[in-house]
């Protein structure tokens, strides 16, 4: 199914260096943007520890809650009257959840008097009444009472650690796809090369090699999706206040690589220059005169750094590599994770634009005559739109509950942007139309959904994909300014182009280069790629 | 060619007409009351009636309660359809004329006592000459830089110049002008002023003193403006130009035994510069749309910035006016490009 022609050229594609660079410097941000999860998090990855604070709320209001579901079942079993069996089911799950918050601290031997009213529980929400629920619970409660060191004469049970992972039941089924799509597609490529050795290159990849790969990522996102509960609300999470506050006691932790999130703000760190750099060392933390944007409440100066649990020292070089924001969030952390968002809205419009670029064109370009005069004229009023204004309107005005703004970032993008592709494969379709194998194709009767599709657009290819790559670059440079001008994805979602926007002060000097850089990188590798492309499938140095 | 000129402008007007439509539909679809960014709802405050009616009176204004097709018509002109419009219309004849056809964009909703296009005219005075000098930059550098690495094709110059090129061309306009202003601001070297178009105390300065102080203002914003379309051109340019020596008629004229200089500037250019030219017709659109982000970055009042506070403020007649000035522009410099190109290139014209 390769032929020769375009197997010279896919060599000649990959053989050259800054390809190889160009890809290189691609997967590195791909990879850091699709793992971010497991790279930079405030959530723990492994978490065994006792959940104190936890325990004594559930244990607080273990007796008040089984009275609620006395109160309500008490007309369980006198007939003629309404019975509530929706409050009676809301009160039961409600203690459900505080005895089995109870149970799972305490060990095996302890859990009788527990065991007792879930029993009584259960009766209420049979609708059996709940007779001596309440005399349960206290009975339970006594039992239950956790030790408290202040005052160990009252005594009191030892509660148990609980082994948790936090940041994984954080992780989205969409998440989870892409982290299991990468490494499979490597596997598939090693197999391929222990497989078939050194002839690997010329074997053909089958449509279903794609099909499988994809299938097998789905349903491992699917099974996580079945396993996991609900997303997090919030995109920060407490644990690190936790422990510092002693509502968890670690027994042993693990934390990705850096242990902050994208969302954690520091207010003791604003506007940090990075941490390697002689300015934060030399005088240690600058004192925070700015108020806060959001409350105006000025802290005091000279506030010493509030150093957060499992976090580098408060001097050490590589505490902030990039600096910190406004609120004390670490550069680097939402670099990585704003990656997602650039990234994706990159990809996702160049694909767009690439696909109805191309239907456009092939249209144009087969049909010739009345179609092709309509085609053209549409597109040349397409191209008369200022773009950058209707993207502009198009994703200031766009609701964002209704739709997903990345998604509506991406569709404007590629809505403003299909032309310079129609141009293309419209004179690819018009060159390719006059050629034998497609008379050939036509006096055979084939359709003209499969010559276009089966026959043409294969030998169309080349300038589209060129197009495409370029098209990546330049999706990338728009949403970056997009986001600059206030009009990208909403905090606290970081994206390159809206943290270069944080401060305009010639005094945050990194705050200004360093997302900048990211972008400038992205832009390169695509644009080497896209000339790598270009000359690879350039049909005047074929042999 | 003059049919060919005529078509085409006659193909402009409803292509104009149709984008304004749709930006129009665009605009007011949108989430976000005008009236209320205006005068706020003051809820649970004691005035919040008076700003209510202050609303009221706003929203009849700008005919913001009418249906859609009246406020376009409205907006198209040339009558104006308002209580204070033409007196056909049902409006007391004071202010008969208003609309794209009778040249009125009416008043920003912002500051009513401002019209648009008093105001676009001021930003143009801003936006132009540098978009125009900006330009002239670009053009006067890419060209012979294109030229020659063309001409020593290969060579340490050409490599260091593609490449140098090729990164600029893919950086970010914000990440450029942001970086000038921390090289050549007050915290790096400050050789340049960065903010503004002039000085707090320009006023008081003599008129040479005043044109050097907005010269040095304009120094980072050109920059900014035209190290990509330079970048862009000069590769172009240097394309046209290999392709061109590369042909018959340039190995005619060495083996006639010119010197090198006219086969290269006089013969080879004139044939490279064609397909350049249609890359003019994206100038003009750019010269008067202005860029928002160079704007936004170098706090100049410009077009760009007026487009932008517009869409913020959800100023429909403002976002109109600059939306079809600038679609006006495009369609302009796309059918200016597209004449010069049939001048130029005689197989064009009689093909």
């Amino acid at each position: 199914m390769v032929e020769p022609a375009r197997r010279s050229a896919w060599s000649r594609f990959f053989g050259r260096a800054r390809t190889r660079v160009a890809l290189a410097a691609l997967a590195l941000l791909y990879a850091g943007a699709i793992y971010a999860p497991l790279i930079a998090n405030d959530r723990p990855l492994r978490l065994d520890a006792v959940h104190v604070k936890e325990y004594r709320a559930a244990w607080r209001s273990l007796v008040p809650a089984t009275q609620e579901l006395a109160r309500w079942s008490q007309f369980s079993l006198v007939p003629d009257v309404p019975k509530f069996p929706e409050e009676i089911e809301r009160e039961a799950r409600a203690v459900s959840q505080r005895i089995a918050t109870l149970a799972s601290a305490l060990s095996e031997s302890d859990r009788a008097a527990l065991g007792a009213l879930e029993r009584a529980v259960d009766h209420a929400r049979a609708g059996e009444g709940g007779g001596d629920l309440v005399e349960l619970a206290r009975r339970a409660q006594e039992e239950c009472r956790p030790f408290d060191p202040a005052d160990p004469a009252v005594g009191g049970k030892v509660l148990q650690s609980r082994v948790s992972y936090p940041l994984l039941e954080s992780l989205r089924a969409v998440d989870v796809f892409f982290m299991v799509l990468g490494p499979l597609c490597i596997a598939a490529v090693l197999w391929s090369r222990v497989r078939y050795g050194s002839r690997s290159s010329g074997q053909p990849v089958r449509w279903w090699n794609f099909v499988a790969v994809l299938a097998i990522a789905a349903a491992g996102a699917f099974l996580w999706e079945l396993r996991a509960g609900p997303a997090p609300a919030f995109a920060s999470s407490s644990y690190k206040a936790d422990v510092q506050s002693g509502a968890l006691v670690v027994n042993s932790v693990v934390f990705p690589p850096i242990a902050m999130g994208f969302a954690e703000t520091n207010l003791s760190e604003s506007y940090r220059p990075p941490t390697w750099t002689s300015a934060a060392r030399a005088h240690g933390p600058r004192p925070v005169l700015e108020p806060e944007p959001r409350s105006a409440l000025a802290p005091p100066s000279n506030t010493p750094i509030d150093v957060h649990f499992a976090e580098p020292a408060a001097d050490s070089a590589w505490r902030h590599p990039l600096g910190t924001d406004s609120v004390g969030r670490d550069l680097l952390v939402r670099l990585i994770w704003g990656g997602r968002v650039s990234l994706v809205v990159g990809l996702v419009s160049a694909l767009l634009l690439t696909v109805i670029g191309t239907l456009v064109g092939a249209i144009a370009g087969y049909c010739g005559g009345l179609t092709d005069l309509f085609v053209s004229r549409v597109i040349e009023v397409v191209l008369c739109f200022p773009a950058f204004f209707l993207i502009l309107i198009a994703v200031a005005f766009t609701d964002p509950s209704v739709v997903p703004p990345l998604f509506a970032i991406a569709a404007v993008i590629a809505l403003v942007g299909w032309t310079g592709v129609a141009r293309l494969a419209r004179a690819e379709f018009l060159r390719l139309r006059a050629q034998e194998f497609v008379l050939a194709a036509k006096a055979l009767g084939f359709s003209h959904a499969r010559i276009l599709f089966v026959h043409m657009l294969p030998n169309a290819l080349g300038p589209v994909l060129v197009a495409g790559a370029f098209a990546v670059a330049s999706g990338v440079l728009v949403e970056s300014a997009l986001s600059f001008l206030g009009f990208g994805i909403a905090h606290p979602v970081p994206s390159w182009g809206a943290l270069a926007s944080e401060s305009h002060s010639a005094d945050h000097w990194w705050l200004q280069l360093f997302p900048g850089f990211f972008i400038f990188v992205t832009v390169v590798a695509y644009n080497l790629a896209g000339e790598s492309l270009r000359d690879a499938l350039d049909p005047r140095l074929e042999d | 060619m003059l049919k060919y000129c005529l078509r085409r402008l006659a193909w402009m007007v409803p292509t104009l007409f149709g984008i304004t439509l749709v930006v129009f539909v665009a605009v007011h679809a949108a989430p976000g009351d005008p009236s209320l960014i205006r005068f706020g709802s003051g809820e649970g405050t004691p005035s919040s009636e008076a700003l209510a009616a202050e609303r009221a009176r706003f929203r009849a204004e700008h005919l913001l309660d009418r249906p859609l097709v009246v406020q376009y018509l409205h907006f198209l002109g040339p009558f104006d359809l308002g209580a204070s419009g033409h007196r056909w219309f049902g409006g007391d004849g004071s202010d008969p004329w208003h609309g794209v056809l009778a040249l009125d964009f009416g008043t920003e909703f912002q500051r009513s006592d401002v019209s648009v296009l008093s105001e676009i005219g001021r930003r143009l005075r801003v936006t132009v000459p540098l978009s125009l000098v900006a330009v002239l930059v670009s053009y006067l550098v890419a060209l012979p830089l294109g030229v020659l690495s063309a001409v020593r094709r290969g060579s340490a110059l050409d490599r260091a110049t593609s490449f140098g090129l090729f990164a600029l061309y893919s950086v970010p306009t914000f990440w450029a002008g942001l970086v000038l202003i921390l090289l050549f601001g007050a915290s790096g070297l400050g050789w340049l002023p960065v903010i503004g178009l002039h000085d707090k105390d320009a006023a008081a300065m003599s008129p040479a003193a005043y044109a050097m102080d907005t010269a040095a203002h304009c120094i980072l914003p050109v920059a900014t403006l035209a190290y990509g379309g330079l970048a862009y051109l000069s590769r172009q340019m240097r394309g046209g130009m290999i392709e061109v020596i590369g042909q018959d008629y340039v190995r005619t004229a060495r083996a006639k035994g010119l010197p090198e200089r006219t086969v290269i500037w006089k013969h080879a250019l004139r044939n490279a510069l064609i397909p350049v030219t249609t890359l003019f017709a994206s100038v003009l659109p750019a010269l008067i749309g202005g860029s928002v982000i160079v704007e936004t970055v170098f706090a100049l009042p410009g077009m760009g910035l007026y487009a932008y506070e517009g869409l913020l403020a959800r100023d429909h007649n403002v976002i109109m006016a600059t939306t079809t000035l600038s679609a006006a522009m495009t369609l302009v410099g796309i059918l200016v490009s597209d004449i010069v190109y049939a001048l130029l290139d005689p197989r064009i014209r009689h093909g």
